[in-house]
């Protein structure tokens, strides 16, 4: 049987929303390492996360789930690993406003693949205003044709309602049967 | 239909329709490497040959038109259709990718076995376009709830359905025996404690009762939706009893509880969601009035008529419902946009109101393709745990309602819904109507429940709780509930 430790990995591309997403539900300010973007980021966002972003889920005076949020970019990837292991899940965000999102999606699965050996995997796509394609149904398609059938949503990472539903998924996909 | 070019008696000629190069070598490839008694090739190889059968598929950019071009050009050659998303009104046989070279070539035989006057397949072929919308959306085709079923039923969804489940019938099998096994021990738990147990408990029960038998069993239960909803006695007659689902569960011997049946062919629901499936525009209407507008080929569509409206429409699927279709690019300027999936889902909902589709009985397994788009779909209580149950394996309502003890309008609610959107994956046959013997409650009593069955009985290990971190999964549940 898995051991959890008490965390919720956000991965996902620079400007997903990763950030927004953990500060929408957490119950502490984030704690956020953002720097002033100096590299192709800056076409995306003024800032990025260098290291991490942490926010906390208290479930009572002693237990806390923790919120994680990977960088973006890939140079960081090594993090990854680290912050991945042990993880409750993996809360997959996708800008539908990049270039290639699907692409995007290809690289971040292989990236936490270990992860999802043994985690289940969510993915909210963010920004489906600006660009509505590739539609969720197409993600959700290609996904079908590995097997895949993770919960994707389309999601404002400021909706806290949205994030809320991103982490429902997350525990029903552990445990259909969960009860609180 | 026996192949036509004797000089080759055992060469079948096969005509691909809708195909680029790539599909066509997958297919010529299968062929070369089918090693029996009958050969086939496909019709580039055999030029001068007729052909004696057509695979169409309807996936390609050209969609459904490769198929109404074919059959207006070929209206008597069998044909098989190929594509990912089988409509469930499909207008001939449906092979559902990925194709599997052990259904492909049955299929393909079956196909040449239909003897050509009796054949549903020709039968279907020969009808008027306009009785059958998938040929040809150019002209009304009026539809009703009885004509849609008998006229539009796949011929082959059995095939098509066991193609799609292959990789999985183990589980299925497994899923099947596990239940058996869970509800005998659940009758045996049941003789013991009957007199105190108040847990949901599943049975076998008859088929359903011939039309003329309804009647009577409508005007005793409390589920009566319409005049036109099937509504059935559960127990043998001489012991039928009738109880509504408002009835306490707790009594001393299991009652039966009868549901509600709708025909998700039928009304604007039906419509609407077999327009999505074929990818078709059309303009729909009822009683000659257009209330929406169709694109699905566009991920499109537009609401002619406030919802309030068309909400009152799907409380009664006897309207005659038809469409037309459309090809101008200008949308009326009082139509207010609405996504296809949105749409059909909500339809769904006002259409089903609780009831159990037609289609579905207590054992059918039931699977979701993959996870709807909850968060801009409209609400529905316990989808997301449903979801994540549909998604993992099939399942049947028996399996559903003991394990998630959801109540069983939400979950017709969305069985329903996640059929409109095309998510669902079942046998399209007629099947008995079989229901659970008590009222499923939640929330369950957890512990009890796993002392009455054993959850090594009947749930996939995949989803039994994890000791020491359902307390952690369950408080955090809590928690974003709570958020």
């Amino acid at each position: 049987m898995r051991a959890y430790d008490n965390k919720i990995i956000f991965a996902g591309p620079v400007g997903a929303g990763k950030t927004t997403a953990i500060a929408a539900i957490s119950d502490i300010a984030p704690v956020t390492t953002d720097a002033r973007a100096s590299d192709m980021t800056l076409n995306r966002k003024d800032t990025t996360t260098v290291a991490l972003d942490y926010g906390v889920l208290m479930l009572d005076e002693a237990t806390k789930v923790h919120l994680y949020g990977t960088p973006g970019q890939e140079r960081f990837d090594f993090m990854w690993d680290i912050l991945s292991h042990g993880g409750i899940g993996l809360i997959l965000l996708l800008d539908n406003t990049r270039a290639n999102p699907v692409k995007d999606l290809q690289f971040f699965l292989n990236a936490f693949r270990d992860m999802l050996k043994v985690a289940p995997l969510v993915i909210g796509v963010t920004k489906t205003d600006v660009r509505a394609t590739p539609s969720i149904e197409t993600y959700a398609a290609l996904l079908e044709k590995f097997d895949m059938r993770p919960p994707i949503f389309e999601i404002d990472a400021r909706s806290r309602e949205d994030v809320k539903k991103l982490v429902l998924a997350l525990l029903f996909s552990i445990d259909p049967g969960l009860e609180s | 239909m026996m192949p036509s070019n004797t000089a080759q008696a055992r060469s079948i000629t096969v005509m691909p329709v809708g195909m680029d190069t790539r599909k066509l070598s997958v297919f010529r490839m299968a062929f070369r490497m089918h090693h029996s008694h009958q050969h086939y090739q496909l019709l580039d190889e055999a030029p001068g040959l007729n052909p004696d059968l057509a695979i169409v598929d309807v996936d390609s950019i050209t969609g459904w038109n490769a198929w109404h071009d074919f059959r207006a050009e070929h209206p008597h050659l069998p044909a098989l259709i190929v594509t990912t998303t089988p409509p469930s009104d499909a207008p001939a046989a449906v092979l559902r990718k990925p194709i599997r070279i052990e259904t492909l070539f049955p299929q393909m035989r079956e196909l040449l076995r239909q003897p050509p006057q009796t054949s549903p397949l020709r039968s279907m072929a020969e009808q008027p376009a306009a009785q059958h919308p998938a040929h040809n959306a150019a002209a009304p085709s009026r539809t009703t709830s009885q004509a849609d079923i008998s006229g539009h039923t796949p011929v082959s969804d059995a095939a098509a359905y066991v193609a799609s489940v292959a990789p999985t019938l183990d589980a299925v099998i497994s899923q099947s025996q596990a239940a058996h096994r869970a509800e005998a021990a659940a009758r045996q738990q049941e003789s013991h404690s009957a007199a105190t147990s108040d847990l949901p408990q599943l049975m076998d029960l008859p088929d359903e009762q011939p039309e003329a038998e309804t009647a009577s069993a409508e005007d005793k239960t409390a589920l009566a939706h319409e005049h036109d909803d099937v509504v059935r006695s559960m127990l043998p007659p001489a012991s039928a009893h009738h109880t509504s689902t408002t009835q306490p569960a707790a009594q001393a011997e299991p009652h039966i509880i009868s549901y509600a049946r709708f025909d998700p062919h039928a009304g604007l629901f039906g419509l609407v969601a077999r327009l999505l499936r074929q990818r078709s525009n059309a303009v729909v209407r009822v009683r000659e009035v257009p209330v929406l507008i169709v694109q699905a080929a566009q991920d499109k569509a537009w609401l002619l008529q406030p919802l309030d409206s068309l909400q009152a429409l799907c409380a009664h699927t006897s309207q005659e419902v038809d469409h037309q279709a459309w090809n101008d690019s200008t949308v009326p300027a009082r139509a207010e946009e609405i996504r296809p999936q949105t749409l059909a889902w909500q339809l769904a909902i006002w259409t089903c109101q609780g009831r159990l589709m037609r289609g579905i009985s207590a054992d059918t397994p039931i699977r979701l393709r993959y996870w709807p788009n909850l968060t801009r779909l409209a609400p529905i209580p316990e989808a997301m745990r449903i979801t994540a149950f549909l998604t993992r394996t099939p399942v049947n309502l028996k399996l559903i309602t003991r394990l998630l003890k959801v109540p069983p309008e939400h979950l017709f609610n969305y069985l329903a819904a996640a059929y409109g959107i095309g998510i669902l994956d079942l046998p399209n046959r007629n099947t008995t109507l079989q229901v659970m013997s008590t009222e499923p409650v939640r929330p369950p009593p957890r512990k009890e429940a796993a002392a009455a069955v054993s959850p090594a009985d009947t749930a996939p290990a995949s989803i039994q709780t994890a000791p020491g971190s359902g307390s952690l999964l369950s408080r955090l549940l809590k928690k974003v509930i709570g958020l």
